[in-house]
């Protein structure tokens, strides 16, 4: 067995451990944990609005019903535990094929290191526990086995495409980067008239079929378009790039490390050395520009950089190419199982047993539990709510879309207390408020003669209708 | 021969029409961006006494010592002023946004490309300067930056001498916008390459030129300080959203960078300029126009043979580009029109400034003296048109940072504490826009509204 599988091993064991130890406290995840509870005690999938009080009934897309199911199980399975063993082993997957991927480019451990781990500290902008891990664990997947069909060492496991995009449909809305992934390879297969383009073509086409069983069919195809022209308005994930962030200087390091390496090689140097330019256009272009446009997509940016970065390199420096030592196959499995269970044993012994909610209201639940009325809210408490206080239906959460437009507007309007925002409060009759004590709405409230019900100083602020 | 090969008469001669459209073009547009006049009132205190080192237009940061970086630029937009009204101010926009664009015509016509390939080349520069279009001295700024790159180019084309025009060109260009910082970031890993003591002496040299302002080494500051914590609550400092026009073009010419870089022959030296100019232009907003100026030449070098690349990997094997055209006539012409579309700058530049985003009908309204707060982007225009009223805040954001941003911020959005702040600072006017936070409460609370316009409303504070 090549020594690149059980280096790729290492990473992924790394990542995994890594991840297992961080408790949970995306704001999302209580919002899906609900909603995959539900699913699994009604035994439908959930496609309209129980949680809110704004768009109750209103129908929306059940597009990641799998991917939450799956959280709900995984709960009810090991609890808070569970959830963290679920995010290791998707991190674990992702960086596993991440790693293969670049070390097939590239076998040298110490010139594919690098960009791997840089890839991995990008990969944790989305360790978030939502259903977006599915996606971050099989985009490296369709990486992958792309690459290893593209290279002509084996395209067997492409048939595994179309049941993973299947699945990955159902997991999380984004399963369309793998189809984008798969549209390239296919191209720039059929222009260079590759051995393998029939078997791309027909894997693309298998692959697109299966992924529209999903609830929402084709449809969901077009969400792409609207989530691109929409999303970095609202959502503050969404937003484009600061390559003066931590993350987005790593982001920019890679890609200007790739730039001058091109640059370097050249056209012949790329062909001979690292592999087909038109291929690595293809592939790092657009998802180079779309983890510019939108940084919650810069994992999949890292992922196409690392392998080529690895690769470009050391070529453009004049290093030879080396190839991957073997080494005794026993051995080898017994070192993939020990690292296998690493992430494990430490899950067992480390895990964080309750989440971090040092973020949300937690104190406000009792006063909350002991009065009625509508609630108006911070946006990202607004899933912590729908699973801790259940019976206060949302005013707005992480769900955005079923609140885009006019719920999102009068949400806005309201906690910036801009020009009618007291019509915002009468119109959706609230009662409470339960807010950041820097809102302007807080203050403003205050002045009002609403009385402050409940609050930890900094923190939150829970007032009520006087 | 054609004019790929063209003599540099020609390449001048056709770089010039290029840069005069774009200037008569760009004369047609309004005066009236919200820094142009604070830049103007600094230009006339320059001219009156030099650069002034004491604030002398808020009553928050009176009395504060303030850097005069873009000195030079704001005197020539002052002397303009003074010689030609509001139509001298924007003839010197009109005619350096015209030199940016000519400068870089010029130089992508220098790299053997076609002419038609190289005004495609120079095609992002034009839409990515779109943005910063504005009566400033960074516009001037950019000026000196297509000349850099002029320099540069030429310097790595074997011409080592050229870096020592940087000397002059970057004494003036430290004294007019602090981007010079930018500039010697792109001459320094030139200079190394280079490995020759004459290059390495103009790098020195230029280095050492820069610290030659009022300000010395400190003129690095403000802009450092800018560069690596960049203000993103002001617009034209955000990080660039691709999915907005001027977004869309930096992205298509990153793109148009990359898939070069990956399909041509352009060798590292492509690197000492593109690098550090990619990096710049996705800080912000207002950095995109760099990498279309120095996009410009690379992609007329070598975005041919790229695509001559693609098309062999295809298996297109003949792409070809056809003969280049040759007329004697192009060069009179270009010069022609040159020189007319030069000369129509001065008959199409407006002769007033576009006060319609301002709250002109607040002046009368206004009182003499400290105590106004204002909006941040109405800061300048008060400077200018309301001299005997301090403001709070302008565009000019480096006296203000963090502590009078900070306040304002409370007050403006009625954050916790909003009329603490205003007793304790001694507000005795808000003029505002009306959908902000603090008109919405100080109308709730019944404060006397002194005037009231179309995008404003000036309120006056109770004693």
């Amino acid at each position: 067995m090549r020594a690149t599988h059980v280096l790729a091993a290492v990473f992924a064991s790394a990542a995994a451990t890594l991840a297992v130890t961080e408790p949970a406290r995306d704001p999302d995840l209580f919002w899906h944990l609900a909603t995959g509870s539900w699913m699994l005690d009604h035994g439908r999938l959930l496609d309209r609005d129980v949680f809110s009080f704004t768009r109750v009934g209103t129908p929306y897309s059940a597009g990641q019903w799998l991917g939450q199911v799956a959280l709900e199980l995984a709960f009810r399975a090991g609890g808070w535990v569970g959830i963290e063993l679920l995010r290791a082993a998707l991190i674990g997957v992702a960086t596993l094929f991440l790693s293969r991927a670049a070390l097939r480019i590239q076998p040298h451990p110490g010139w594919s290191a690098v960009p791997i781990v840089g890839a991995i500290l990008l990969s944790r902008l989305a360790w978030g526990d939502r259903p977006q891990l599915f996606t971050l664990a099989l985009f490296p997947v369709f990486l992958d086995l792309l690459l290893r069909a593209r290279r002509g060492e084996g395209a067997r496991p492409l048939y595994a495409l179309p049941a993973l995009a299947l699945l990955w449909a159902n997991l999380h809305g984004a399963y369309i980067l793998g189809l984008a992934l798969l549209v390239v390879f296919v191209i720039e297969a059929q222009l260079v008239r590759h051995p393998m383009r029939r078997y791309l073509a027909i894997t693309l086409v298998a692959s697109a079929l299966a992924s529209s069983f999903n609830p929402s069919g084709l449809i969901a195809l077009t969400w792409a378009r609207s989530y691109a022209a929409s999303a970095g308005q609202r959502v503050a994930e969404e937003r484009p790039t600061d390559v003066l962030s931590p993350a987005g200087a790593l982001y920019a390091l890679l890609l200007l490390v790739a730039l001058a390496a091109a640059l370097l090689l050249g056209r012949s140097g790329l062909s001979a050395k690292v592999g087909p330019p038109l291929l690595w256009s293809g592939v790092i272009v657009p998802f180079a520009l779309l983890g510019l446009a939108i940084q919650r997509q810069l994992p999949y940016a890292g992922d196409v950089l690392a392998p080529f970065v690895a690769a470009a390199v050391p070529a453009a420096l004049g290093r030879t190419r080396s190839s991957s030592p073997r080494l005794p196959r026993p051995l080898a499995l017994a070192a993939i199982g020990a690292l296998a269970v690493l992430p494990v044993a430490v899950g067992a012994l480390a895990a964080p047993r309750e989440p971090d909610l040092a973020g949300y209201p937690t104190g406000a639940l009792a006063e909350l539990r002991a009065r009625r009325g509508n609630l108006l809210h911070e946006y990202d408490w607004g899933g912590y709510l729908i699973r801790a206080a259940p019976d206060h239906p949302t005013f707005i959460d992480g769900r955005l879309f079923p609140f885009v437009p006019d719920v999102l507007a009068d949400w806005s309007k309201a906690v910036a207390a801009q020009p009618g925002y007291a019509e915002v409060l009468e119109r959706h009759d609230i009662h409470l408020v339960l807010l950041r004590p820097q809102r302007p709405l807080a203050a403003a409230l205050g002045e009002r003669g609403w009385p402050v019900v409940a609050q930890e100083p900094g923190r939150w602020v829970l007032l009520a209708r006087p | 021969m054609g004019l790929a090969r063209a003599s540099m008469r020609a390449r001048v001669a056709l770089a010039a029409a290029v840069g005069g459209i774009v200037a008569i073009t760009s004369a047609f547009l309004p005066v009236g961006d919200p820094d142009a006049f604070w830049h103007l009132a600094l230009g006339r205190a320059v001219l009156a006494s030099g650069p002034p080192h004491i604030e002398a237009y808020s009553w928050t940061a009176a009395n504060t010592s303030v850097q005069s970086d873009q000195w030079l630029g704001q005197l020539v937009l002052a002397l303009a002023y003074e010689s030609f009204g509001w139509k001298g101010v924007a003839m010197v926009r009109a005619l350096a946004g015209g030199a940016t664009i000519a400068l870089t015509a010029f130089v992508a016509l220098g790299e053997r490309a076609r002419p038609l390939v190289a005004i495609l080349a120079t095609l992002p520069a034009l839409l990515l300067l779109r943005g910063v279009w504005t009566e400033r001295p960074q516009l001037l700024a950019l000026v000196a930056f297509a000349a850099v790159v002029v320099l540069l180019r030429a310097a790595l084309r074997g011409q080592a001498r050229a870096l020592w025009t940087c000397v002059p060109l970057f004494l003036v260009w430290a004294n007019v916008h602090g981007s010079y910082a930018l500039g010697l970031a792109m001459l320094a890993p030139v200079a190394l390459w280079l490995r020759r003591r004459d290059a390495l002496l103009a790098l020195a040299a230029s280095a050492i030129a820069t610290l030659l302002t009022p300000a010395g080494p400190g003129a690095l500051t403000a802009p450092a300080e800018h560069f690596l914590r960049p203000p993103r609550y002001i617009q034209e400092w955000a990080v660039p959203e691709l999915i907005t026009p001027a977004g869309l073009v930096l992205a298509v010419t990153l793109a148009a960078v990359l898939v070069t870089a990956l399909h041509g022959r352009a060798g590292g030296r492509e690197a000492l300029i593109l690098v550090p100019v990619v990096f710049v232009a996705l800080t912000a907003a207002r950095h995109a126009a760099f990498l279309g100026i120095a996009a410009a030449p690379f992609l007329a070098a070598h975005g041919p043979g790229a695509l001559r690349g693609i098309a062999e990997n295809v298996g297109i094997r003949q792409l070809a580009f056809g003969p280049a055209g040759t007329s004697r006539i192009v060069a009179p012409v270009s010069v022609a029109i040159a020189v007319l579309s030069i000369a129509g700058t001065a008959i199409v530049a407006p002769t007033q400034p576009d006060l319609r985003a301002y709250p002109v009908a607040a002046l009368p309204a206004l009182r003499a003296g400290p105590g106004l707060l204002n909006e941040y982007d109405w800061g300048g225009f008060l400077i200018w048109y309301a001299p005997a009223t301090k403001v709070f805040i302008d565009g000019r954001l480096s006296p203000y940072v963090p502590s009078v941003v900070d306040d304002y911020t409370t007050v403006i959005e009625a954050h916790p504490g909003w009329r603490e702040t205003i007793t304790r600072l001694g507000v005795r006017q808000l003029l505002v826009r009306p959908d902000r936070a603090l008109a919405v409460r100080a109308r709730e609370l019944g404060w006397r509204e002194a005037a009231a316009g179309p995008g404003f409303v000036l309120l006056d504070v109770p004693r």
